[in-house]
């Protein structure tokens, strides 16, 4: 059998070791990035196109929805609007800083004492603030003109700072010379003080009452026969006050304390 | 995949980055850009959209006023004054009333000179049309005719009053009324 394998006509090889040559794996990593970056940055710029193109077709379809509704806007109801609340507004204001002159009336009817006259009134309004009210009294006694006083500066709510002033005693037989009145009065003063407007506002259904103006005389105030008001008020009787009817003048006269003057009332220009 | 030549490579990244930077990121500022605009624009719309609801709310509420209502807003305050329709008022007002009057007359715009006018804070802008009105009667009468101009269906505010005593029991009432108009142009020219 070795023989035979001698004998062969094919070429006997080398029982070397086979050296593999293998080609070396080349890793191309720069050109993957560099294929990954020009994609990517193609594809970057494709989509960036596209989503401006989208962009821009959204801008522009926010730009008609607002053309459209800034269409559907209606000038002229917004005129209207603006004309009818400017018009109510100013109403208000009106409504709102409106006297009741019955008011003020009523409150003069409830504070002017019964031996009282008022032989004048002069009102004034300054703006929306206040109103200036000047009385002239007139009384036949001096401690019913003090009671006034009194009254008018403590009594009332509607009416503050009251001032005296131009108190002026007649002699009763002089006064009758001089006027030739049949009772002339014997003791005349002008109080002026004046009234927010808020407290004497225009209420309408007190404005609608139907007895307004004409229930004087109904209530409490009475209309004396001269035209003024008299106050049926429960005024003290001249011997409470301790003032004797024919009074001296000069004497030291003491009216209690209820007829002390207030602090604030200023009494000026007094004539005898 | 082909292997590049390194230049080759190069420029790809060179390329890349070209794209990037002169394309891609303007682009991207770009949108950025048009979405602020964007959503400028819906803010806008949805104001407008909120204005055009308050609007047509406001014009309901409007409609909803009755004509007899909007009729008596007008007439408590015109925009024009018809001073003869305002004499001829305060005349049956007077006449009403039962007081007699000696002189009722246009006064002209109304100016209050008070410092308490001047300093308020007036900005409602109206416009006041003074009357000077003489009337004499008793003092319910008196009383009736304030009344009745307090219950009128356009303010006649009584800016002065002067009531002094007649003979006879009567008393005499110098008054300035005033009305309110919201322009100046007078009905009548």
């Amino acid at each position: 059998m070795q023989g035979s394998s001698n004998n062969s006509f094919i070429p006997k090889r080398r029982n070397s070791k086979r050296q593999s040559s293998r080609p070396a794996r080349k890793v191309f990593l720069l050109t993957i990035i560099t294929y990954s970056l020009l994609f990517a940055a193609l594809l970057a710029a494709a989509g960036t196109a596209f989503y401006k193109n989208y962009t821009a077709a959204q801008l522009a379809r926010e730009a008609v929805l607002l053309d459209a509704a800034v269409n559907t806007f209606s000038v002229q109801d917004f005129k209207r609007v603006q004309e009818f609340d400017d018009t109510l507004t100013k109403a208000k204001g009106r409504v709102d800083n409106t006297v009741s002159m019955v008011a003020v009336l009523d409150e003069l009817d409830r504070i002017t004492a019964q031996p009282i006259q008022i032989n004048g009134l002069e009102l004034q309004r300054q703006g929306d603030e206040v109103l200036l009210v000047t009385l002239n009294f007139s009384t036949e006694t001096l401690d019913a003109a003090l009671f006034q006083r009194k009254v008018l500066t403590a009594n009332s709510a509607l009416f503050a700072d009251v001032k005296i002033s131009e108190v002026d005693i007649q002699n009763a037989v002089e006064a009758t010379a001089a006027g030739g009145a049949d009772t002339p009065p014997a003791v005349t003063f002008i109080a002026e003080f004046s009234t927010p407007l808020t407290a004497a506002l225009y209420d309408p259904v007190e404005a609608r009452r139907t007895d307004i103006g004409t229930r004087v005389g109904q209530s409490i105030n009475t209309l004396n026969t001269a035209g003024n008001v008299e106050l049926e008020t429960t005024i003290p009787s001249e011997p409470e006050i301790g003032l004797d009817e024919s009074f001296d003048i000069d004497a030291d006269i003491e009216f209690g304390s209820e007829t002390v003057l207030p602090e604030d009332v200023e009494v000026n220009e007094t004539t005898i | 995949m082909k292997p590049l030549g390194l230049l080759s490579q190069l420029a790809a990244i060179g390329l890349a980055i070209a794209i990037v930077s002169f394309f891609v990121r303007p682009t991207f500022t770009d949108i950025g850009e048009l979405q602020t605009e964007i959503q400028k624009y819906a803010d806008e719309r949805e104001r407008v959209t909120d204005t055009n609801l308050a609007l047509d709310q406001r014009v309901a509420e409007l409609e909803s006023i009755s004509i007899n209502n909007r009729a008596r807003l007008a007439t408590y305050m015109p925009s024009l004054l018809d001073e003869v329709a305002v004499l001829r008022d305060i005349e049956i007002i007077a006449q009403n009333a039962g007081v007699n009057y000696s002189e009722i007359q246009f006064n002209g715009e109304h100016t209050d000179d008070s410092d308490e006018s001047r300093l308020a804070d007036n900005d409602d802008l109206l416009v006041g049309q003074e009357f000077a009105v003489t009337i004499d009667g008793s003092y319910s009468r008196l009383k009736d005719f304030f009344s009745m101009l307090e219950q009128n269906e356009y303010p006649l505010q009584v800016y002065t009053l002067n009531v002094s005593v007649l003979e006879g029991g009567f008393l005499t009432a110098e008054t300035t009324l005033v009305t309110y108009v919201t322009s100046v142009e007078s009905e009548a020219e």
